[in-house]
């Protein structure tokens, strides 16, 4: 029967990932080769990848810390459950704060080194104080979420016993959906309508391109901490919306590069990147709940706190071995609404020089070696991006 | 979410360390049991006001229908005398837990509460008198008689703050907390727990500042 039941569940993932996989990006499409250096200028490339590669090496080195301490908590953790007087499913909260607050401190060098790297690069203007305060916070959420997590899981451990995966997986995806719905109407950083009339113009006659509803526009301040440029796309149906960091709108981008940040953005709304991503979260949940009831057996179970340590490291391994998965995913789902950004402002250039944009302002290297694009590559390289661009051209513009 | 005692939770020297329920209470009485040890693991001072958010958002919660419980238990004891028994045992489980909750956040108490606010489950204990019939002028005019307390209230909180960013300063470095300043904070407790047992009708004894008695359950 559990195998029958087992079987379903990999048959029916296994199709929703059939149907969510494509995209309208001709799959004959070939991009050319790019000379980064020519593309973005030799200068740019060498600081870019000087940046990026000190940002790599500390992110290996912290990954490794991170995984060392939590096997270390996974062994020895389960004694702070000593230090509660709640009963299970508290003292089970406990113990994962606790496990997050050594993994913070734990990453707390490796975040400073890469604070002080990104402020050497004039990509903060942040101070150590705020920076320090706002990880803090970040972290104070992250203390809520897990309790959160630990109380659905334990809960639904207590109560169904080794059945609670297929329940917990689908809680949490529920949780997913609910928090990409109301994100919007929670500002975190002060934003307030674009008010740009060309640009406004250019987003509704996208609109009525890629056939989706009218979409507002948003435009947030972050030039007072950061000169990097960004935007992107959140929401469901009704609270669906797009920000431009206010980065966006200065030097050096032009205004049809603008254009095409819009179009790219109002892409993710119109092909659904955005449930799509929920379904494929789902995809992950699934499988990762099971393991994670497997890997906790020998400590009693989700049920019990002394499995806590142990779930905060399945969790971790398992993002990081899903991570080639997931941003091979984003990344494809990046592609198309660059794809269809091209289509609605047939401007090659504007999204090439879009990406030029990105590289002087963030630092981001166009071409970075393979695996961090594997482990950390949530949208293509910005030299493949450009080529996309050129490969449109020569497809021949309608 | 349960809320007993699990068998790790001893102290060091080995006993339980949590206050039984001391049903021999007078009437009216409003007092703090201590019956932990002075211990405070450096990982748990450090983090101790996040580790102490799940309780503060549960606070929240259980104070909106605390604060609905309020009106019906005052009409309660305005017609009867006496605050019916289902509002009492919540009106005191909400006070005792936010009291645990407070001695946590503050460093009075060591180990994490648990959520339901039950008597005898937290080694920082509030013990309440049973319930007892109240003059009905006290409890008619019990919000303004309340107010002169909640302004010292105010002024007890400010310092049991400043003590327990001496007592986190110094579980920091030692590991433990001296005796003295887990008194003060005690003594704080007692006050803002007491005055909110007078508003919310759990005594008729006005709030009072004076330092607590030492339990038998005591360890050092």
């Amino acid at each position: 029967m559990k195998i029958v039941f087992g079987a379903v569940v990999v048959v029916a993932l296994a199709a929703a990932g059939y149907l969510l996989y494509p995209t309208a990006v001709p799959g004959d499409l070939s991009l050319p080769a790019i000379d980064a250096e020519a593309t973005f200028g030799g200068e740019l490339v060498a600081r870019a990848e000087r940046y990026e590669r000190f940002l790599y090496a500390i992110w290996v080195l912290a990954q490794v810390a991170v995984l060392t301490t939590l096997v270390l908590y996974a062994r020895r953790g389960a004694a702070y459950a000593r230090e509660s007087s709640a009963g299970p499913v508290g003292t089970g909260m406990l113990v994962g704060m606790l496990g997050l607050g050594i993994v913070w401190l734990v990453r707390l060098p490796f975040s400073l080194a890469l604070f002080w790297w990104a402020r050497r690069h004039d990509q903060t203007e942040l101070d150590y104080l705020t920076w320090l305060l706002e990880d803090w916070l970040l972290l104070a959420v992250e203390f809520l979420a897990v309790s959160f997590a630990l109380v659905v899981v334990m809960g639904l451990a207590r109560w169904l016993g080794e059945r609670w995966w297929l329940p917990g997986a689908a809680v949490f995806v529920a949780v997913a959906a609910l928090l990409t719905f109301a994100s919007p109407y929670v500002e975190l950083l002060p934003t307030e309508p674009l008010r740009d009339r060309e640009l406004l113009a250019a987003a509704r006659a996208y609109e009525r391109e890629l056939d989706i509803e009218r979409v507002p526009i948003l435009v947030e301040e972050v030039s007072v901490d950061t000169k990097q440029a960004n935007a992107y796309a959140y929401g469901l149906g009704p609270s669906r919306r797009v920000v431009l960091w206010d980065t966006m709108l200065r030097p050096p981008f032009d205004p049809n590069e603008r254009r095409v940040v819009l179009a790219h953005e109002l892409a993710h709304h119109s092909q659904e990147h955005l449930p799509k991503g929920i379904a494929w979260f789902a995809i992950f949940a699934v499988p990762g709940a099971w393991i994670l009831m497997r890997a906790t057996r020998s400590r009693g179970g989700m049920g019990a706190p002394e499995a806590v340590p142990v779930a905060l490291l399945v969790v971790v391994v398992y993002s990081l071995v899903t991570a080639p998965a997931s941003n091979f995913l984003s990344r494809r789902m990046e592609a198309e609404a660059d794809w269809k950004a091209l289509e609605v402002t047939r401007d090659p250039e504007a999204l090439e020089g879009l990406m030029i944009g990105f590289a002087e302002t963030s630092l981001g290297d166009p071409d970075p070696p393979a695996w961090t694009q594997h482990l950390l590559g949530t949208h293509p390289a910005l030299a493949e991006r450009a080529a996309m661009a050129r490969a449109w051209k020569a497809r021949g513009a309608p | 979410m349960s809320d007993t005692v699990p068998d790790a939770d001893r102290g060091e020297n080995g006993r339980v360390a949590v206050a039984p329920p001391s049903p021999d209470l007078p009437a009216d009485a409003v007092r703090i049991a201590v019956a932990d040890d002075l211990g405070r693991p450096r990982l748990t001072v450090l983090f101790r006001s996040l580790l102490a958010l799940p309780h503060l958002v549960w606070l929240g919660l259980w104070t909106i229908p605390a604060l609905l419980a309020l009106p019906a238990a005052w009409a309660g004891a305005l017609v009867t005398g006496v605050v019916p028994e289902p509002l009492h045992r919540f009106l005191g489980a909400y006070v005792r837990y936010a009291t645990h909750v407070s001695a946590y956040v503050l460093l009075v108490g060591r180990r994490f509460p648990g959520f339901l606010g039950r008597a005898g489950s937290y080694g920082i204990d509030l013990e309440l008198g049973p319930r007892r019939r109240q003059s009905r002028w006290t409890t008619l005019l019990r919000g303004p008689l309340a107010v002169p307390a909640f302004l010292l209230a105010i002024v007890v909180g400010v310092v049991a703050m400043l003590v327990a960013i001496l007592a986190w300063s110094w579980g920091l470095v030692r590991g433990r907390i001296p005796e003295g300043v887990r008194t003060l904070g005690v003594l704080g407790l007692r006050y803002t727990a007491h005055t909110y047992a007078y508003l919310f009708l759990l005594t008729s004894r006005y709030p009072h500042l004076t330092p607590p008695e030492p339990t038998e359950e005591e360890t050092p």
